[in-house]
C-alpha cells in the first residue's frame, strides 16, 4: 500500500457518493453543521490539547496499549514465580532421601532470579550480581575478623557501592536497576545485621545467600523479605496453592492492573492541564502515587506466587503481606502514617535494622539516621534526598506539634492512632477529633501534592531528575509547603 | 474591423491565461487558510451563511475534493486549520530568508503563494511538502479528537520499537491522516508531465515525515521512582518539528531531472493491474548523486535570487525587509538585500530594565529608555 504512491490508485470510488446529498449540501440553502464548526473554530481558538477526549479515545489510545504492555512485561515473570514455587513444591517428596537436597533449590531460586533479572535488565543484571558477589566477599572476610562488625562494614561497603554506581554508571542503565539494587541492598544490610546481633547463628553459605538475594519473587519489585521468611522456599509443601491463595493473587494483580491505568491515563485524563497550579500539583504527585501501588500491589502479586510472605498461625497459613495501603495514603490521618504506609516492609527494615541499632545515639538522631540511610539507599539524586529528608523534618514537626496539641486538649488528635482504650477525654469518634483529624489530613494531602509534584512524566523519568528540575518545581509553588511547616514548627514551639 | 480582430486576439489571450490558472485549481484549498479572516465582500453574517458555497474564498475545493469533503464529516474544518498551519510554518521557517513565503491577496483565481508555485523550485518543493504534511498532520489530530466520524481504529500496525517495547494501541490516526491527505491534496496533480511527478513527490514526502515523527510517550514505573517497567503510548508531533525538518530537507532538496520513461519499476515492486501506466522517475541532476529516496524533497528548476521584485513569480523582492548588519549569514544585510545597501534608522523603545528580586517573590524593574537602530534593505 505504501509503495503505489505516485499513480495515486486508491482514491476513492466516488461513484459511491450519493450525487443528491452532495447537490444538496453545495446548493442548498440551510448551513451544514461543519461549516458553522469551520466558522466557530476561528472565534474561538481553543488549544487542541486541552480538550478532554471520549472514554473510547482513552481506552484506544492510552488504557488498552498501557494494559497490554504491561501483560507483555508481565506474564513471563509470573510464570517465572509460578514455576519457582511449583519446583519448591514437588522438592519434598515425603521420605526424607529422595528430597532435593537444600542447596540446589537455592540455586535454582538463583537460576529463576538470574532469568527474570535478564528479562527486565539484560545485561545489565552483571552490575546487581557483582554488588552480591562482592558482598559476600565483605561478609566472610568481617566474620572471620569480628562477627561483631559484620553489619557496620557491609552498611559502608553498599554505601561506597551506591555511590559508586551514581556516579559511574550511565544514568538511563542506573535508574533502570535502582530499584532491583534497593532490595537487593536491604538484604545484604539485613543478612549482616541479622548476623552481628545474634538473631542469626549459622552463617549463611553461597548458596542460600546468593538464593535469598536473587530470590524470583522479590529480585524486581521487591519487596524485601527477611532470611528466615526465605527458608520457607524449603518447606513450601507447607503452604499449598489453596484457594486463598489464588485469591491474594488475583485480587492483588486486579490491583496492580487498575493502579497502573490510574496512574498512567486516567488522572491525567480527569485533571487536565488547564486547572490551578496546585490542583496539577496534587495530580502529578497522584500519578506517582498510584504508580508507586502498582509496583507495591505487582511485588505482593511476585512473591505470593513465589510462596513467601505469609504467617502461620498454627496450621492455618494466612496469605496476609500487605507492601503498600493506598487507602491510608489518599485519605492520610498523618504524613507519619503516609510514611509508614508507604512501603511496610521497608519500614519495618528501617525500624528493625537502621532505628534499633542507632537507638542507643538517643531519639532524634536514630530517626534522623533512619532518613538519612533511607534517602541513601534510594540512591544519591537530589530530589529524592530532598524529598526524603523534607518528610523527615515534616513529620518529625507534625509528630511533636501534634502530641503537644493531644496533651493541651485531652483529645485523640496524635499523628498515630490512638487505641479505643486510651486515657483522653475526648475518643476517636467524638465530632471535633473528627474534624481535627481531617483538617489534619486535608494539610497532609497538601504536603504530599507538594512533595511529590517532581515526579512527574518529563522527559527525564528515563534518566533520574536533576536538582534544578526539583528547585523548578517547588519555586513555582512559592516553597509554599515548607513555609507551613516551619511556621507549624514555630507556633509549635510558642504554645 | 481592426479593432474587432484585435479585441478577438485579446479575450483569446484572456482565455488561455484564464485556462492556464485553472491548471492550479486543485491547490485553491490552500486559501482555506484565510477563512475567518475579517473580509470586506461579505456585508451581513446572513450573507455569509448564505453564499457559503459558492463564496470561491470559503470552499475553493475541486469536485473530487468537495466529495471526499463532504463523505468524511468534520475534515473540512480540519483542512482549514491545516492550510493555516502549513503558512505560518512556512512563514516562520523562511522569516530570515529572501524569499520570506509571502501571501498574496486572493480573488479571481490567484494562488495564496502566488505564482511561485508555477516554478519548479525548492521553494515550491517546500510549498507542496508543507502544505501536504499540515492537512496530514491536522486531520490526525483532529481524528484523534474524535471530530471526524469516518477514521475508525484498527490495530495494523504493531511496529517493533525497541526491544522492551511494542505498540498495541491505535495506530490509525496517522494513518488516516496520512491517507486523507493523499486523496485530498494529490488530486489536484493531474497529467502526466515531469512537474506532477515532483509535486507529488514533495507532497509524498512531507507527510512521510510526519508518519515518522509520531512520537512514543513513556511513562516509568518502579521502586521510588526508578525505571524497572516503562509504558508507551504514541502521539503525533509538534508541527514545528515537522517544519524544521522540511526545512533541513529543503536545503539539502536534490535536483532532478525527468528519467526515461522506464517501463519497469526499479524497486521491483509488481504492483499489476495499473492500467499500463508507465512510470516516471526522477533521476538526480548531477549523476554522482544518490537518487532521492521519498522523503527528500525534489525540484528541477533553480530558484530566482529573490532579490528585485518578478512579477512572473509575484515576489515584491527584498527591497524593505529588515536586516541584520551584524550578521553575515542570509538575513545580514549584505546577503538580504542583494548588495544594494540598505538605510539605518534609530528609534527608541521604553523597556523594563535592572530587574532585582525582593524575597519574597517580587520582581522589580526600571523603565529604561533605549536607542535601536533599525536596518532596512535599499
Amino acid at each position: 500500500m505504501e509503495e503505489d504512491l505516485y499513480m495515486g490508485d486508491d482514491f476513492p470510488d466516488l461513484s459511491e457518493i450519493d450525487e443528491d446529498l452532495l447537490r444538496a449540501y453545495l446548493e442548498g440553502n440551510e448551513v451544514s453543521p461543519e461549516i458553522e464548526e469551520l466558522l466557530k473554530a476561528y472565534g474561538q481558538d481553543v488549544p487542541e490539547a486541552l480538550a478532554r477526549v471520549t472514554v473510547k479515545e482513552l481506552w484506544e489510545n492510552c488504557l488498552s496499549p498501557t494494559f497490554s504492555q504491561t501483560m507483555e512485561n508481565l506474564i513471563p515473570l509470573l510464570l517465572l514465580c509460578f514455576v519457582f514455587k511449583l519446583v519448591c513444591s514437588f522438592s519434598k517428596s515425603g521420605s526424607d532421601d529422595q528430597d532435593i537436597p537444600p542447596w540446589l533449590i537455592h540455586l535454582s531460586s538463583l537460576m529463576f532470579g538470574l532469568l527474570a533479572l535478564h528479562m527486565f535488565f539484560q545485561r545489565n543484571l552483571f552490575y546487581l550480581v557483582l554488588c552480591t558477589a562482592l558482598a559476600y566477599l565483605v561478609l566472610v572476610i568481617t566474620n572471620w575478623r569480628n562477627r561483631d562488625f559484620c553489619g557496620i562494614s557491609l552498611s559502608v561497603y553498599i554505601i561506597v557501592y551506591l555511590i559508586a554506581c551514581e556516579f559511574m554508571m550511565e544514568s538511563t542503565v542506573w535508574h533502570s536497576i535502582r530499584g532491583a539494587q534497593i532490595i537487593l541492598s536491604m538484604k545484604i544490610i539485613g543478612v549482616a545485621f541479622d548476623l552481628s546481633n545474634g538473631s542469626m547463628i549459622e552463617f549463611p553459605d553461597i548458596f542460600a545467600y546468593f538464593g535469598y538475594n536473587f530470590c524470583v519473587g522479590t529480585v524486581i519489585f521487591g519487596p524485601w523479605i527477611s532470611f528466615t521468611e526465605y527458608k520457607h522456599i524449603l518447606s513450601q509443601h507447607k503452604r499449598p496453592m489453596k484457594i486463598f491463595w489464588i485469591l491474594k493473587v488475583m485480587f492483588s494483580l486486579t490491583c496492580a492492573l487498575l493502579c497502573v491505568m490510574c496512574s498512567t491515563c486516567i488522572v491525567h485524563w480527569l485533571i487536565l492541564d488547564n486547572h490551578f497550579k496546585w490542583v496539577i500539583a496534587y495530580r502529578d504527585a497522584q500519578s506517582f502515587r498510584f504508580s508507586h501501588y502498582f509496583i507495591s500491589f505487582l511485588s505482593e502479586v511476585t512473591v505470593i506466587l513465589s510462596g513467601l510472605g505469609a504467617t502461620h498461625v498454627n496450621d492455618d497459613v494466612r496469605w496476609d503481606l500487605r507492601v503498600s495501603k493506598p487507602y491510608h495514603i489518599e485519605m492520610p490521618r498523618s504524613l507519619v502514617e503516609v510514611v509508614t504506609n508507604w512501603n511496610l516492609p521497608m519500614h519495618n527494615w528501617l525500624k528493625n535494622y537502621i532505628f534499633k541499632s542507632a537507638r542507643p545515639l538517643g531519639n532524634f538522631a536514630a530517626v534522623f539516621l533512619t532518613y538519612v540511610a533511607s534517602a541513601l539507599l534510594h540512591g544519591l539524586n537530589f530530589q529524592l534526598a530532598a524529598v526524603l529528608l523534607s518528610l523527615g523534618i515534616y513529620t518529625y514537626v507534625e509528630f511533636v506539634f501534634r502530641n503537644k496539641l493531644s496533651v493541651i486538649f485531652d483529645a485523640c488528635i496524635k499523628a498515630r492512632k490512638c487505641k479505643d482504650n486510651c486515657e483522653h477525654k475526648y475518643k476517636n469518634k467524638h465530632p471535633y477529633v473528627l474534624a481535627a483529624n481531617l483538617l489534619f489530613g486535608i494539610v497532609g494531602i497538601f504536603h504530599l501534592a507538594y512533595l511529590g509534584l517532581m515526579f512527574d512524566t518529563g522527559g527525564q523519568d528515563e534518566t533520574g531528575y536533576s536538582m534544578e528540575h526539583t528547585l523548578k518545581k517547588w519555586s513555582s509553588l512559592n516553597f509554599l509547603s515548607h513555609w507551613v511547616i516551619l511556621g507549624t514548627f514555630l507556633f509549635h514551639l510558642m504554645i | 474591423m481592426k479593432i474587432l480582430y484585435w479585441s478577438l486576439i485579446v479575450l483569446m489571450m484572456l482565455y488561455l491565461t484564464t485556462g492556464k490558472k485553472r491548471r492550479h485549481k486543485g491547490t485553491q484549498w490552500w486559501s482555506l487558510a484565510k477563512t475567518g479572516e475579517p473580509s470586506n465582500d461579505l456585508d451581513s453574517p446572513a450573507a455569509h451563511a448564505t453564499h457559503i458555497y459558492t463564496s470561491p474564498t470559503l470552499l475553493p475545493l475541486t469536485k473530487k475534493q468537495r466529495r471526499l469533503v463532504t463523505k468524511n464529516p468534520g475534515t473540512i474544518v480540519a483542512i482549514a486549520k491545516g492550510a493555516r498551519m502549513a503558512v505560518d510554518e512556512c512563514q516562520y521557517q523562511f522569516k530570515d530568508r529572501r524569499w520570506n513565503c509571502p501571501i498574496q491577496e486572493l480573488g479571481h483565481g490567484k494562488n495564496l503563494f502566488g505564482k511561485i508555485i508555477e516554478k519548479g523550485c525548492r521553494e515550491t518543493a517546500f510549498i507542496y511538502a508543507i502544505t501536504s504534511a499540515a492537512v496530514a498532520h491536522s486531520v490526525a489530530r483532529a481524528c484523534a479528537d474524535g471530530s471526524i466520524y469516518t477514521c475508525t481504529c484498527n490495530y495494523n500496525l504493531r511496529q517493533p520499537n525497541g526491544v522492551d517495547w511494542e505498540w498495541g494501541g491505535c495506530s490509525d490516526n496517522a494513518n488516516f491522516g496520512k491517507k486523507f491527505s493523499r486523496k485530498f491534496v494529490d488530486v489536484a496533480e493531474k497529467g502526466r508531465d515531469f512537474r506532477y511527478m515532483m509535486n507529488l513527490h514533495n507532497n509524498e514526502a512531507g507527510r512521510r515525515h510526519v508518519k515518522r515523527e509520531m512520537e512514543r510517550e513513556c511513562k516509568c514505573h518502579g521502586m521510588s521512582g526508578s525505571c524497572t517497567i516503562k509504558t508507551c503510548w504514541m502521539r503525533l508531533p509538534l508541527f514545528r518539528q515537522v517544519g524544521n525538518i522540511l526545512k533541513d530537507r529543503f536545503d539539502g532538496a536534490s535536483r532532478v531531472l525527468p528519467g526515461n520513461e522506464g517501463s519497469n519499476d526499479s524497486e521491483g515492486n509488481n504492483n499489476g493491474g495499473r492500467r499500463g501506466k508507465k512510470k516516471l522517475r526522477l533521476e538526480p541532476a548531477d549523476p554522482n548523486h544518490k537518487r532521492p529516496d521519498k522523503r527528500d524533497l525534489v525540484y528541477f528548476e533553480e530558484s530566482p535570487n529573490f532579490c528585485d521584485k518578478d512579477d512572473s513569480i509575484g515576489f515584491l523582492g527584498t527591497s524593505g525587509r529588515e536586516c541584520n548588519a551584524t550578521s553575515i549569514g542570509i538575513d545580514g544585510c549584505d546577503l538580504m538585500c542583494c548588495g544594494r545597501g540598505y538605510k539605518s534608522e534609530t528609534y527608541t523603545v521604553r523597556e523594563r530594565c535592572s530587574c532585582t528580586f525582593h524575597w519574597c517573590c517580587e520582581v522589580k524593574c526600571k523603565v529604561c529608555t533605549r536607542t535601536k537602530i533599525r536596518h532596512t534593505c535599499y
